[in-house]
């Protein structure tokens, strides 16, 4: 079963190689803190050599040979990709000076990092006491530890070096939108538009709603990263990409928690998904039952590959937080309706937020992305994606209107830069006859 | 493009004028006052062992709303706090309560409320207090 699938282009190889990457990392070391190793640098040197090792052994040769053949960079590049180049450039200058670091940062990401660079661990004992509820001591661990495994490498906590993640997943977003943008044959000048586009706009929003250091670069970069895998048919390299993108976003944040279970239903109940051998399942979805051993051998497959990761991360990580008991109260309550004109109201105030120059009014173009037939399971991730962030808005033990004032721009950065991506595959769509993509 | 140009333009206008003072909650990296804030902090982390538990309060000190945050400025200087002094465990002044019972009191433009704190060192722009057994 390989990550990447044939028609995967370089850009989106490298996305989907360092989302399986950060994934390892994170795998590696929760089994580190689980045998009760310490993280020392050595240690995850040489573990981290014997996992590219063992992925490379048990690649198969002609699986190689014929990745080595596609692993061209992109030979089009033109004045988008230049702009999304300046883009992401002046937001990482600005990330490296600290200035835009989301407040966050300090309050809770870059303190755990430093934490558990510290204890060389997830410092439990210190995620448990009682004043600490307000470092969210329920999240997922995976960008603390990003920040704890790059001071371990450097030897000291050094906050501009923390900021490139941010950087980094703001490249690897682009990378994503483009290549789902080439998947999907948008014409040039389209690929080209939309890649500036929402990397102007994402910058722009990084930049000025200070976002740099924070874990919502994440979950913008899973949604986006879904979009080609949930453009083709199901298939076992889609599966695996869904699987490993759901861990990513499981391991990220806690809106990646149900992101992930969304991905995994939506990848698993598409109809088309074909058997092996072409055996059986045509037009089916993964509800009807297989016909064959083969088919059967096909879905457990597809089951493996999408659950695995996933479970993987999210297992000991829920095992943790009961554990410990670090679930914390306020995260939910019961649904309550009568939040509707205050919420109402903050959300209408908050698509005028400053740093989206009412971009994020482009959320509303979200129901065209069901109009080209490719596109709905990534339009119905993110709609899902969006109810539950209403349902927490109508539920979460706290004041809704500081809840929606404090996290909407936030949240927007999640579900643009995806909803932007497929506004422009549809717009292109019904302006010129559908292409091929590329070989 | 514009929305680009403005947000970058803006926030090196910002960035320009970070010798501002601004409250707590609008603190930022390399602004005026988190560079005073960070200096009595540096003061302080050079006076205690880590892992010691540590109380600390500040003016405008209240309660803060839990998971809402609540906006208060002591609120905001104890996070920037515990940010800065990672080797240490830093517990709101109002929060310290047995068993979790602090042995220092770090304070931050303002005296110790009360005898029971015996002081330790003047910092710059702070206190270090023992707590009195």
């Amino acid at each position: 079963m390989r990550l990447a699938a044939p028609g995967d282009g370089a850009l989106f190889r490298l996305v989907l190689y360092g989302l399986a990457g950060v994934v390892a990392l994170h795998l590696l070391l929760t089994g580190l803190d689980l045998a009760g190793l310490a993280w020392d640098p050595w240690l995850l040197a040489a573990l981290w050599a014997a996992v590219i090792a063992a992925a490379s052994l048990v690649r198969p040769e002609r699986a190689r040979r014929a990745a080595d053949e596609r692993t061209r960079l992109p030979s089009d590049l033109g004045w988008g990709d230049g702009l999304a180049l300046v883009a992401l450039l002046v937001f990482a200058l600005f990330a490296l000076t600290l200035w835009i670091t989301i407040p966050d940062f300090v309050y809770h990401w870059g303190l755990k990092g430093h934490r558990f660079f510290l204890a060389r661990g997830i410092d439990y004992p210190y995620l448990t006491r009682g004043w600490n509820w307000v470092i969210h001591p329920d999240y997922p661990n995976l960008l603390p530890e990003l920040f704890a495994v790059t001071a371990l490498c450097a030897g000291t906590f050094d906050e501009p070096a923390a900021m490139l993640w941010s950087v980094a997943f703001f490249a690897l977003l682009l990378g994503a939108v483009r290549e789902a943008l080439r998947q999907a044959g948008s014409s040039r000048f389209v690929l080209q538009a939309a890649t500036a586009l929402v990397a102007l706009v994402a910058a722009a929003a990084g930049i000025g709603g200070m976002m740099a250091g924070g874990a919502d670069w994440m979950i913008a970069l899973a949604l986006a990263a879904a979009l080609p895998p949930l453009m083709r048919p199901p298939d076992r390299s889609g599966d695996l990409q869904i699987g490993v993108i759901a861990a990513f976003a499981a391991a990220s944040k806690v809106e990646g928690l149900p992101l992930a279970v969304i991905l995994l239903a939506l990848q698993w109940l598409r109809p088309g998904r074909t058997g092996a051998r072409g055996d059986s399942g045509s037009g089916s979805g993964a509800g009807t039952p297989p016909r064959s051993t083969a088919a059967v051998a096909e879905r457990a497959a597809a089951a493996a590959a999408l659950l695995v990761p996933v479970a993987a991360v999210a297992l000991p990580w829920l095992a943790a937080v009961h554990r410990h008991h670090l679930f914390q109260d306020f995260n939910s309550g019961p649904f309550d309706p009568a939040r509707a004109p205050a919420v109402g109201g903050a959300l209408l105030a908050m698509l005028a937020a400053r740093s989206w120059h009412g971009f994020t009014y482009g959320l509303f173009l979200l129901p065209l992305l069901a109009l080209d037939r490719r596109l709905r399971p990534a339009a119905a991730a993110l709609l899902c994606q969006v109810v539950f962030y209403l349902y927490v808005y109508f539920s979460a033990r706290v004041d809704p209107v500081a809840l929606v004032l404090t996290s909407f721009p936030r949240l927007a950065l999640h579900l643009l830069p995806a909803i932007l991506t497929g506004a422009a595959i549809v717009l292109d769509g019904l302006s010129v006859p559908r292409k091929a993509p590329p070989a | 493009m514009v929305a680009f140009v403005a947000e970058a333009t803006g926030e090196l206008r910002g960035f320009d004028a970070r010798s501002a003072n601004a409250n707590p909650f609008n603190w930022r990296f390399g602004m005026a006052p988190v560079v005073r804030f960070s200096r009595c902090m540096a003061e302080a982390r050079a006076l205690l062992p880590p892992g010691t538990l540590v109380a600390f309060v500040s003016p405008g000190e209240g309660a803060a709303g839990r998971g809402g945050g609540g906006g208060n400025d002591d609120f905001f200087r104890w996070r920037w706090a515990a940010y800065l002094l990672p080797e240490l465990d830093l517990v709101r002044l109002q929060d310290a309560s047995p068993p979790q019972a602090p042995s220092y009191l770090l304070t931050y433009r303002r005296e110790a409320p009360g005898r029971r704190f015996e002081l330790v060192r003047q910092l710059t722009g702070g206190r270090l207090y023992r707590v009195r057994r």
